[in-house]
């Protein structure tokens, strides 16, 4: 039996873990990984980290850690107003989404404004929302309440659903349900209308009737029913949270096997790693994670936020509990 | 001066072709029809002078090809609108329509959130689905499209949401969508005669509450309320009012503010045109709408002789099938219809 401990170190961790995965072939089609790598399994550069990704997550938890289980958007406003807004150097590698909040807040717009633009669909959200479901579970409706607050600070609709889902399965499995009860319970919580809800359908329908086809017939299977390959960019909430919760289904609380599904996919490689890793993370615990992986997302960066510099996620796993608590 | 309806509507297709043929964007789109090796020298000559650190760079040109192809004329906001025109008029139904220009996807030169809906289409995914899984669901196109109905029916307000709503379901959705209604709305006041106050409030009443486009049109109108000036709107609006982050200037929320900003002080066509031509990231259909707008208020009186003959012809740039369509015969059959 997993301990809650565990799985909460693992989904954080989980989610550092994939994006440093994810990192070096973000922007790749499957089949350009397939012809540069074959495969990856491991870390494909010398010096592995993490990127936007986990240090989103990473404030999204020190923000939960200051205001608790009652936090509002507003909050969350404040918290990018001190701790993001206040950033004078360039933010590497930020989404658009990000960025556009950014500016609306400093504009001196509050949510639901700041997160109504051109790119609020994006996965933005849905890549931060690890340390939602591990404080909220086992409380789904409290998890989507805490999301959608997080969440109206920088996008609006498809953005938000799609972090809805990712935050639901965590704290699903955080609470100990089976990987394909996560998938399930997480789509309870969308509006079945939702572009996010009709792609994870897809892909759920087919993992389940392709799983003893070879893993990139079902990768590319997956790409052509999700992927938006007439945009230039990949970073659609519904086409990387569905591609992540593919993943999920396809790795059966399997860790690894779950994150190398995720990484040799390609396009928003390191958010949908950094995703799946989260779900995988929390269904599998922190033991579960090859140490060679763990040990090299123990502190981040800072390249994009610089406040995150030096935050381990790991070691956040524990204070969540304890405010949780 | 009284303008009669048939001016009005006549200004508004003449109009619209004349902002778009005057803004930059036609010309570029419009290399579609000259040679291929145009559109690659012009990659060539843009990576020459990039570097090279050389500030002279290539704009459409025409080399060895007739001069007509890039002559101020227009090209995707005239051909959708008469996309549109085309099958309201012959009373066709919207879905089959865009349905069959699925079918030729292939050939089709759109914006990128026209083509991912049509390749929805192509893949059996209906409105409004079609056009809410679609990450430019929020294009500035909607609102040129929407002009095409409301000349059509303009005095029937059930009608005109009701064919607006067909249309734009297809490719667009939520702000998309309200700031399409809001421009068939304003439109359709403008032709039955109404001020431009009453028009920008009838407008503003299609945008719900609480969405982007209600918040960013409100916004952008209030922050130019007592601004008589074209020059110093323009610069409050880019300087307050309008984002440069992202790659694709198309959000309609942001063209409508600008309209409407604008609109709510032009006393004169000139107000309108000058001031579309402004804002350069919003260069696409600004000057389009500006143009349409100009004419349903002031007719045709304005628009220059070289940008009202009648045979003015399209290119196919976006829809091959349109080619040596006329600007005077899309007018007529408008006019037939009253």
């Amino acid at each position: 039996m997993t301990s809650t401990l565990l799985r909460a170190q693992g989904a954080m961790a989980g989610l550092a873990v994939g994006d440093a995965l994810g990192r070096p072939v973000e922007g790749m089609s499957a089949e350009q990984i397939r012809s540069t790598y074959g495969s990856v399994s491991d870390f494909v550069n010398m010096t592995p980290g993490g990127s936007d990704d986990t240090e989103y997550a990473l404030l999204t938890g020190s923000a939960l850690l200051k205001y608790g289980k009652s936090i509002t958007a507003d909050n969350f406003a404040d918290y990018w107003l001190e701790k993001v807004c206040s950033q004078t150097a360039a933010f590497a590698g930020a989404g658009f989404s990000e960025m556009n909040a950014i500016a609306n807040l400093r504009k001196g717009l509050r949510p639901p404004q700041s997160g109504q633009h051109n790119h609020a669909w994006s996965d933005g959200l849905a890549m931060r929302v690890a340390p939602i479901g591990v404080l909220a579970h086992p409380d789904y409706e409290l998890t989507k309440k805490i999301t959608v607050a997080d969440g109206m600070v920088s996008h609006s609709g498809e953005g938000i659903h799609s972090g809805v889902v990712i935050a639901v399965a965590i704290a699903a499995a955080m609470s100990g349900k089976e990987f394909n009860v996560a998938f399930d319970d997480s789509l309870t919580m969308i509006p079945k209308n939702s572009w996010t809800y009709r792609s994870m359908v897809l892909v759920r329908d087919a993992v389940n009737a392709n799983r003893k086809k070879p893993v990139h017939e079902i990768a590319d299977l997956l790409l052509n029913k999700v992927a938006v390959t007439d945009y230039f960019y990949a970073d659609l909430a519904p086409e990387a949270v569905s591609l992540a919760m593919a993943s999920v289904l396809y790795g059966e609380g399997d860790f690894a096997k779950t994150l190398l599904f995720a990484v040799n996919l390609g396009r928003d490689a390191d958010t949908i790693a950094a995703m799946a890793g989260a779900v995988a993370g929390a269904l599998a615990g922190y033991a579960s994670i090859p140490d060679n992986w763990k040990g090299a997302v123990t502190s981040v960066g800072g390249t994009c936020l610089q406040f995150a510099k030096g935050l381990n996620p790991y070691a956040m796993a524990e204070e969540l509990l304890k405010v949780a608590a | 001066m009284k303008i009669d309806i048939k001016d009005r509507i006549t200004g508004t297709i003449f109009g619209l072709s004349f902002g778009e043929s005057s803004a930059l964007p036609s010309a570029t789109h419009r290399l579609a029809i000259l040679a291929p090796k145009r559109i690659a020298r012009m990659k060539t000559l843009g990576e020459f002078a990039d570097n090279n650190k050389q500030t002279t760079r290539p704009f459409p040109y025409t080399h060895a090809q007739p001069s007509y192809m890039l002559n101020p004329r227009p090209s995707d906001d005239t051909e959708w609108f008469a996309f549109v025109a085309g099958y309201l008029l012959n009373s066709q139904e919207s879905l089959a329509e865009w349905t069959l220009l699925a079918e030729t996807l292939s050939d089709i030169r759109a914006r990128t959130g026209t083509k991912i809906a049509l390749r929805n289409l192509l893949e059996g995914k209906l409105p409004p689905a079609s056009g809410h899984d679609n990450p430019h669901y929020f294009d500035d196109i909607s609102m040129i499209r929407a002009l095409a109905v409301s000349t059509f029916r303009f005095d029937n307000l059930k009608v005109l949401d009701l064919r607006v709503n067909e249309d734009i379901s297809i490719t667009h959705s939520e702000d998309g969508l309200y700031c399409a209604m809001a421009v068939a709305h304003l439109h359709a006041s403008l032709l039955r005669g109404e001020t431009i106050s009453v028009a920008i409030e009838n407008a503003l009443n299609q945008l719900p509450e609480d969405s982007w486009s209600k918040f960013a049109v409100t916004s952008m109108i209030q922050r130019t309320s007592s601004e008589r000036s074209i020059l110093h709107r323009y610069a409050l609006l880019e300087t307050h009012e309008m984002e440069n982050i992202y790659a694709y200037p198309v959000s309609a929320p942001e063209t409508l503010g600008l309209l409407c900003a604008h609109l709510q002080h032009a006393s004169s066509p000139e107000d309108l045109i000058f001031a579309g031509l402004m804002h350069k990231r919003k260069l696409d259909s600004l000057p389009a709408l500006m143009g349409a707008i100009a004419g349903a208020i002031y007719g045709t009186e304005w628009i220059p002789k070289e940008f009202k003959e009648s045979n003015i012809a399209l290119e196919g740039v976006c829809i091959p099938a349109l080619k040596g369509i006329t600007l005077g015969s899309i007018c007529d059959r408008y006019l037939a219809g009253l």
